[in-house]
């Protein structure tokens, strides 16, 4: 019986010791997640604080413009390493601020400035430039995966398109 | 959807890490659920470290179920099982209770010991180990997600107020990140963000709450003003119990926070007639 006690002790024991124990390796998945996306961190930290910092409709979709950049940039990336699940996250991304960034504010420009506003156009056709390529290059990449990411900057860039055509008023609840 | 009702769902659904959808959007804009997100994420990650012993049972019992059955014989009944039950005598249940208190104690010494040894591993000079092996989940939404909803309600923010309000969200969600990074003791990686924390307070919050009207700077900026003395304190306790060398990136967040939050007073105090 002693015998048995003991074993039981000692095994309780033991476990203690485990349990006491905190989770010294806890987060190393957030702290790799930091260090590879430092450089969006980054841009999106000083694009918040240059958006929040703007009143201004046609500066804030230039900021937004460079976000996209950035975004764009990761998607792309992310389908040359055949990183699926990556491409996706970075499609959706790039949707939220094309529709809910630049969109926005391109339709409150759109409302302020003549219609063929040479600033407003550049703008336009510089994010256009970008994500129509990029949209391409998506679809003839025989890479499994990459279609939520491609409809996702499809629906985004539509939105861009229409709200540069006129065809999407301030009027009409963006999506 | 509420706070409570937010927290009950998160609490009662299969996975923290995917909750419903009301939930979500909830999370995406209330702070302290995400950090009750982030805590039940923990909790989740850390149960599945407790060790638990191999047992054979569910084999033996298998074994036992699959074996042909035996013919049914009448053997004769050992000498023990004839015996009528043992009766324990009052120096076994001493025994008994005694070994119980040994084991208890032991339980209470082991956790200290693990405790203690964890805690000067986590001092020791040298870089903590970073087994990227083991990540099991990562937490609910990462940071980039977090940081481009803050940058989409700063994209639509009509008045000040609400340009104030997403800035002090945005210092808090780099705020939130605190923790999970001084865990890992990533010192480069925690200086970079207590710069961005403090670039974002001073250059941001702060610089855009003097444009808030007098009349409302009481009603906005004194919860934010609240919320960053929680988080200058919250960090200060982080420092002391941290491997030194991310002390320092903590403290430059404490200082921040700190002068944040009396940058805040001040603005309001002026807004006083």
């Amino acid at each position: 019986m002693i015998r048995r006690l003991s074993v039981i002790t000692l095994s309780i024991a033991l476990a203690g010791v485990f349990l006491g124990e905190p989770a010294r390796t806890a987060p190393p998945q957030r702290l790799l997640d930091f260090q590879a996306d430092f450089h969006i961190i980054e841009a999106l930290v000083d694009g918040g604080l240059a958006l929040g910092t703007e009143d201004d409709p046609l500066q804030r979709a230039r900021h937004c413009q460079t976000l996209t950049t950035v975004l764009a940039e990761e998607l792309e990336d992310a389908a040359r390493k055949n990183a699926g699940p990556r491409a996706t996250e970075f499609g959706t991304h790039l949707e939220a601020l094309l529709v809910g960034g630049l969109g926005k504010n391109l339709l409150l420009a759109r409302a302020k400035l003549p219609a063929n506003d040479p600033d407003l156009k550049r703008l336009g056709d510089a994010v256009l430039k970008l994500l129509l390529p990029l949209e391409e290059r998506l679809t003839s990449q025989e890479v499994t995966g990459l279609e939520p990411a491609r409809k996702a900057l499809a629906q985004g860039r539509l939105e861009i398109e229409n709200i540069l055509k006129g065809k999407t008023r301030l009027e009409t609840p963006l999506k | 959807m509420n706070c409570q009702e937010c927290q009950d769902q998160l609490l009662s659904c299969a996975d923290p890490v995917a909750p419903p959808v009301e939930v979500e959007a909830h999370l995406a804009e209330c702070h302290a659920c995400r950090q009750q997100q982030l805590m039940l994420l923990q909790i989740e990650a850390n149960v599945a470290r407790v060790p638990v012993p191999p047992s054979e049972v569910k084999e033996h019992f298998l074994r036992q179920l699959l074996e042909p059955a035996q013919p049914l014989v009448e053997f004769p009944r050992p000498d023990h099982a004839r015996r009528p039950p043992p009766t324990w005598s009052r120096r076994q249940w001493t025994m008994l209770a005694v070994g119980c208190a040994a084991a208890l104690l032991l339980t209470v010494c082991g956790i200290w010991l693990g405790n203690m040894l964890s805690r000067r591993l986590h001092d020791g000079p040298g870089p903590m180990v970073v087994d990227p092996g083991k990540g099991k989940k990562p937490p609910a939404k990462p940071l980039v997600a977090m940081l481009l909803d803050c940058d989409l309600r700063l994209a639509q923010a009509q008045t000040a107020e609400q340009q104030v309000e997403s800035l002090a969200e945005l210092a808090e969600v780099l705020h939130g990140e605190t923790a999970l990074l001084a865990q890992t003791g990533s010192d480069t990686e925690l200086h970079a963000l207590a710069k961005l924390y403090a670039k974002v307070l001073d250059k941001g919050l702060v610089a855009r709450a003097q444009l808030v009207p007098e009349g409302k700077r009481k009603s906005t900026l004194n919860p934010i003003a609240e919320r960053l003395a929680q988080a200058s304190s919250a960090t200060a306790k982080l420092a002391e119990k941290a491997a030194p060398k991310v002390v320092e990136p903590l403290q430059v967040m404490v200082a921040a926070a700190r002068t944040g939050n009396a940058q805040l007073k001040a603005l309001m105090a002026e807004a006083v007639p």
